[in-house]
């Protein structure tokens, strides 16, 4: 979500005069009532804001001031910014911005995102530089659209990803692919080319597959046959076949900036749990399913 | 006359997609069925009506009751209980394999046969430390023998069937004799030629042997369900005369029953998977195709050839047939020939003086079904068996399969011919 989707323009202004606090907050409760019917408001909302600034201090060490108030039977987020043209102290700090916002007792989730996305900003000098050089509240605006702040940021696949994942080359034999799988104790791997390129995935089931010939795989059943040993064909072929004779070249890869919706939707879609992760045409890592349950649905 | 020249080239076209393959060969038929609708020497109505339903119906229905057969296991069951019926004796596995190879295919259609058997042979052969090759090519000619000595064996008889309302029951008196003796012949023939050369120590004997033939039924109440309804479908096809039934009629209510009788969850899987329709549209492709070859007036024109090239004696007619049909399905395929040769055939019937014309269908179902042993191409499935062999590394190659095929093709059709000749004549 974006942070600009929850500002109004009608609620952004600057402060020309030099007014104390106090004074900047009732304004911004005349202004918000001006525009947004609110279950308090006017004297009752103000006196709930200060009561609130009277309970613990909203202004940050970098001039932000953050002045927030719970209403009940709201279901809303209002958020009112008000630039004075010339900082004001109070209470011996610095005010440089004021930022009120307004939200209902439940959404204490969405009100911490935002505060942080306004701080996450507010430490570069160059964003209140940016903000005094507007003219007025619609400026302010334009300006904050440019500047794209997400209230939080979504999770995407190069999040939980695993990054510089195990990859084999295409030269490889069957048996440094083996070692690989055995070594690192997993079931899947990204083939490169010799210019480190991906060209396709290997797999346990295609390692296993070498000793299977291929009419075994079209009777109905092996249910009668007890004692064939088909890793006798797998131990000789280990050292000769190389890993390009058996990859696939899959049709579904993910990119880093697919959101984990879509990978899990391309994970059942194709019934497949492992994923590399492309950019530019190379691995840009490798995600599991066990990744997405283990980083994001029991995080 | 261009409209003759102009149907002539589209199905000479059509038939060389057939046989080079260059186009999947059911889009080719169909498009070839489309194309002379569309240049109007037909119309689609007409072109409809040529359609046989009953074979489209008849291949329908043994397809979901073979589906359902698939199922239970019981082919492979048959196939590894031979095995060690022979005491995992290679020859003996050969011969055995010819004889229930053939009697499978007189009941299922021969492609599906040689999917069955073949990957259970290439199995025993690596467990033999010997060769599949003999065991493939044999088989694939056994499949061919064996599906012609049936109405519903193969699908030149089928077609054969339908044209002339001939029953299940007058292919078993006019054709399983023949058939019987072929495959007598042919595994005298295959026992002299392999008996010094498949070889094996008892250690890879032993090995066959091991084979469990305990869980190889895998559904065991589906299977008497399926062998009530395959008994009762015989019982139809023996007193179908009687009935006045099609043997569309009876396959299908056989097959129907049986998917109501068999799982019901599985009722989708099998008309999806079991029923072959990219065959099946190529046989209504096929149908439409023969049409305007008929509506052009092609055939009325081929067939006083035919008749003058035999001087008008229906016993040379009829013994060439088998060669004629022999060769040439040998190299066109047997089912798209003999879907030409029956509406060719129907416009001379009644140039010979002949009481009966019914020999002749004999001698094209003979010659186009043992014909098709004839060279690696010339039925489906010897291209399926070369195929899965491919796969699994054992190059056949053209002479190599000839080699085997040449002989036996030649022995069935010399013996049909005698066999013809002394029957009808």
């Amino acid at each position: 979500m974006k942070l600009i989707s929850l500002l109004d323009p009608k609620l952004i202004y600057f402060e020309e005069d030099d007014l104390p606090k106090h004074e900047i907050y009732r304004y911004m409760v005349d202004k918000i009532c001006k525009f947004y019917k609110l279950p308090q408001c006017g004297k009752e909302l103000y006196e709930l804001i200060l009561k609130r600034d009277a309970e613990a201090p909203t202004v940050y060490p970098n001039g932000l001031d953050i002045p927030h108030v719970r209403l009940d039977n709201f279901n809303d987020t209002l958020i009112c910014i008000c630039i004075p043209r010339r900082p004001i102290t109070d209470n011996g700090q610095t005010i440089r911005l004021i930022c009120l916002i307004l939200t209902d007792k439940t959404s204490a989730k969405l009100y911490l995102n935002i505060v942080s996305a306004i701080v996450r900003a507010s430490k570069s000098e160059d964003f209140f530089t940016k903000l005094l050089n507007q003219k007025d509240g619609n400026e302010v605006y334009n300006i904050l659209k440019e500047l794209n702040l997400a209230v939080k940021e979504d999770l995407t696949v190069k999040d939980i990803m695993t990054v510089e994942p195990i990859v084999i080359k295409e030269t490889a034999t069957l048996k440094e692919m083996g070692d690989l799988l055995s070594g690192h104790n997993i079931t899947n791997l990204p083939v490169i080319n010799e210019a480190g390129y991906f060209v396709g995935e290997v797999n346990i089931l295609q390692y296993l597959k070498v000793g299977l010939p291929d009419y075994l795989m079209m009777l109905d059943n092996l249910l009668f046959l007890k004692s064939y040993e088909p890793f006798e064909t797998l131990y000789e072929q280990e050292e000769k076949v190389l890993v390009k004779t058996i990859m696939t070249k899959p049709e579904h890869v993910l990119n880093p900036d697919n959101s984990i919706i879509e990978a899990v939707f391309k994970m059942l879609q194709t019934n497949r749990r492992f994923f590399t992760v492309v950019q530019e045409g190379k691995v840009a890592g490798t995600i599991t399913a066990m990744d997405i349950f283990r980083k994001v649905v029991r995080s | 006359m261009f409209a003759m020249f102009l149907v002539l080239a589209i199905f000479v076209i059509t038939y060389l997609m057939i046989i080079t393959e260059w186009v999947n060969k059911m889009t080719a038929v169909l498009l070839g069925g489309f194309l002379i609708i569309i240049s109007q020497i037909m119309t689609q109505e007409k072109a409809f009506s040529y359609i046989d339903w009953n074979v489209i119906f008849l291949l329908i229905g043994m397809m979901i009751i073979m589906g359902v057969f698939k199922e239970t296991g019981i082919f492979q069951y048959i196939a590894v209980k031979t095995a060690k019926l022979a005491h995992g004796n290679p020859v003996l596995i050969l011969l055995l394999m010819f004889a229930v190879t053939a009697a499978i295919s007189a009941i299922l259609d021969n492609v599906t046969t040689v999917i069955i058997i073949i990957p259970v042979n290439l199995l025993i052969a690596s467990e033999l430390g010997i060769s599949p090759v003999p065991f493939i090519v044999t088989e694939v000619i056994a499949s061919n023998i064996g599906g012609t000595a049936t109405l519903i064996g193969d699908p030149p008889n089928i077609m054969i069937g339908s044209a002339n309302h001939l029953t299940f029951m007058d292919f078993i008196k006019h054709l399983a004799p023949i058939i019987l003796l072929i495959t007598l012949v042919g595994i005298v023939l295959f026992y002299f030629l392999f008996r010094k050369r498949l070889r094996v120590s008892n250690e890879r004997r032993a090995k066959i042997m091991e084979f469990s033939d305990k869980n190889l039924i895998t559904n065991k109440r589906l299977l008497i369900r399926a062998i009530i309804v395959m008994s009762l479908l015989m019982v139809g096809f023996v007193f179908q005369e009687t009935l006045h039934l099609s043997s569309a009629t009876i396959a299908m209510t056989a097959a129907l029953i049986l998917l109501i009788i068999s799982d019901r969850k599985e009722v989708e899987q099998i008309v999806v998977h079991s029923i072959d329709w990219v065959s099946i549209l190529f046989f209504v492709g096929l149908f439409m195709l023969v049409g305007g070859l008929n509506e052009a007036g092609i055939l009325g024109k081929v067939a006083p050839v035919f008749v003058k090239l035999t001087k008008g004696d229906f016993k040379l007619a009829t013994l060439s047939m088998v060669w004629l049909a022999g060769i040439l399905s040998s190299v066109v395929g047997s089912v798209p020939l003999v879907a030409t040769l029956i509406p060719l055939l129907k416009n001379i019937t009644s140039a010979f003086p002949t009481p009966s014309f019914q020999p002749m269908w004999w001698a094209l179902s003979l010659g186009s079904c043992l014909g098709g042993n004839g060279t690696m191409i010339g039925a489906a499935a010897n291209i399926v068996a070369v195929g899965i062999a491919k796969k699994n590394g054992f190059r056949i190659t053209f002479w190599q399969f000839m080699k085997y095929s040449g002989i036996i093709t030649f022995v069935s059709l010399l013996l049909s011919t005698v066999y013809l000749y002394l029957r009808y004549f």
